[in-house]
Parts: structure tokens; sequence; C-alpha cells
């Protein structure tokens, strides 16, 4: 498991995943901007991924669609914010009847060699959504997940 | 399954819109603690019997509380399934994540792989 922290932030609704690799930075970035390389890894497993248009660069689009098992096919996107080679990468994902994912992906070196990647996942953007989140993921919240989680275990 | 999933995201967004508002966030906090009639839910809030009711019905929607009736009042308690619904939108983009990460470092191993056997 390359993971080496995880952090869930219900309030700025953040998953922020970091990964360290034995592989330098611009190896790690290869699997990024490579779109036989992106192929092979999104996934999801078992999924068949084709990328039909592969736009790195700021405002770009990265379109593709996964097949799967009993193929079923997904259509999907990447709306792209930023990119600076090698060390950062942001865009927009989207997936058909999903909602958009802000995805902030950032390659460090290692001095002991090998790379850090950190992965920042903001769930979700549409505004209504994004509203909800602001006032609804308050302390207040928070207190009655924890409340209805031991409610419900009990 | 892409239709299962967006008639999910569906009511996930119903259960955020119907979050969004501090009097139902109340109302639910209440409910999951001990059911309450809606009457007794009225008189807690400065507000109409029919502004506090159509906060329960608001909130029965998204299926976070459930109503019955018995005799002629009407009971409302929360559902716990509903919020934890909620709180699991962000455990399921950690576990799509977590497997792509893997397949991430999988194929980097590959590059390494390559490289020796050259």
């Amino acid at each position: 498991m390359p993971i080496v922290s995880r952090r869930k932030d219900l309030e700025t609704r953040r998953l922020t995943l970091v990964a360290e690799f034995a592989a330098r930075p611009e190896a790690v970035w290869d699997l990024w901007a490579s779109p036989h390389r992106l192929e092979r890894w999104w996934g999801p497993a078992d999924f068949t991924m084709s990328v039909e248009t592969f736009e790195l660069r700021p405002g770009g689009v990265v379109r593709f669609h996964v097949v799967g098992p009993d193929g079923q096919v997904i259509a999907a996107r990447f709306d792209v914010v930023d990119v600076a080679p090698p060390g950062a990468l942001r865009f927009d994902f989207t997936s058909d009847g999903m909602e958009t994912t802000r995805i902030d992906v950032s390659i460090e070196g290692l001095p002991a060699g090998g790379s850090r990647m950190t992965l920042i996942a903001t769930f979700p953007s549409d505004a209504v959504m994004e509203h909800a989140f602001d006032i609804g993921f308050d302390a207040g919240l928070a207190n009655t997940i924890e409340r209805a989680e031991a409610l419900s275990s009990s | 399954m892409v239709e299962q999933r967006a008639t999910a995201e569906r009511q996930r967004d119903r259960c955020f819109r119907a979050l969004a508002d501090p009097t139902r966030r109340d109302i639910l906090a209440r409910t999951l603690e001990r059911e309450h009639s809606v009457g007794e839910l009225a008189d807690l809030y400065p507000m109409s019997f029919a502004a506090v009711q159509k906060h329960v019905a608001v909130l029965e929607a998204a299926t976070l509380v459930t109503k019955r009736a018995r005799h002629r009042y009407r009971f409302v308690r929360g559902n716990p399934d509903a919020i934890r619904s909620v709180a699991e939108a962000l455990d399921e983009l950690e576990r799509a994540w977590e497997g792509r990460l893997e397949r991430f470092e999988a194929e980097l191993d590959g590059d390494r792989n390559t490289e020796d056997a050259g």
C-alpha cells in the first residue's frame, strides 16, 4: 500500500491522500502525462479505459471512456486547470451521472530518493452542493452524524 | 449501475439540501434521540405549525426522517441510515482513490522491472 497518510475533512469536503513511491518525480509524473500510461492505472479495476482526447494544458480536456466487464460504458472527462511538470496538476474530474470532483496532485522528490505524491480530492464542486456543504457540514452536523452512528450501533 | 448511481446521487443531493437549514438539522438531531410529535416540534421554534410541518416534509422527502400517525397525532423519527449515507459519500471516494493508487504503484513497478531487464 503506497499510502502513507490520509485525511478526511467534512468541513472542507476534502479527501487528502499522501503516497510515497520508489520512483523519481519525473517517472511518477509520466503516469499522469501519457495517455497510454493513464489508461493502465486509472481504472476502476476490471474496466478498460480508452482515451479519446488528451490535452494536458490549462483549459485543455482529457476525454475518455471506460468499459466494464459486463460491457457497460461510462464516459468521463478531465477539465485541466493547471499543469506544471513534473510537480503539479489540477483538474476537474467528471464522470457520467456523477458530481464533479476537483483533483489537485503535487509530486515532490524525497531527500533519500523516491517521491511523495499528495492528492487532494475536493468533493463536490457543484454550487448547490457546495453551499449545502458550507453550511451543512459544521460542527452541528458532525455531531448529528456521530450521534446517529452511536444510536445505530447500540 | 450508472442509473442506480445517478439515483443515489440525487438522493444524496436531496439530503444535503435538507441538511442546509439549521431548523431542519435541529429537528433531525432531536428526532434521532427520540420520536417527537409534530406538535411538540412546533412548540420548540418561533414559527408557525405549518412552517414546522413543511420542514418535516422536506426531511421526510430526503428520507432523513420517517413519519407515522397515531390517533390524531403525527410522530417523527430520525433515520440514522440516511445520515450515515452522507458520511459514506466521502468513504466511497476514498476507496476509489485507494484502488487507483495501488494500480499507480503497480504501473511504476512495471517501469522498474523493464529497466532491470534492459
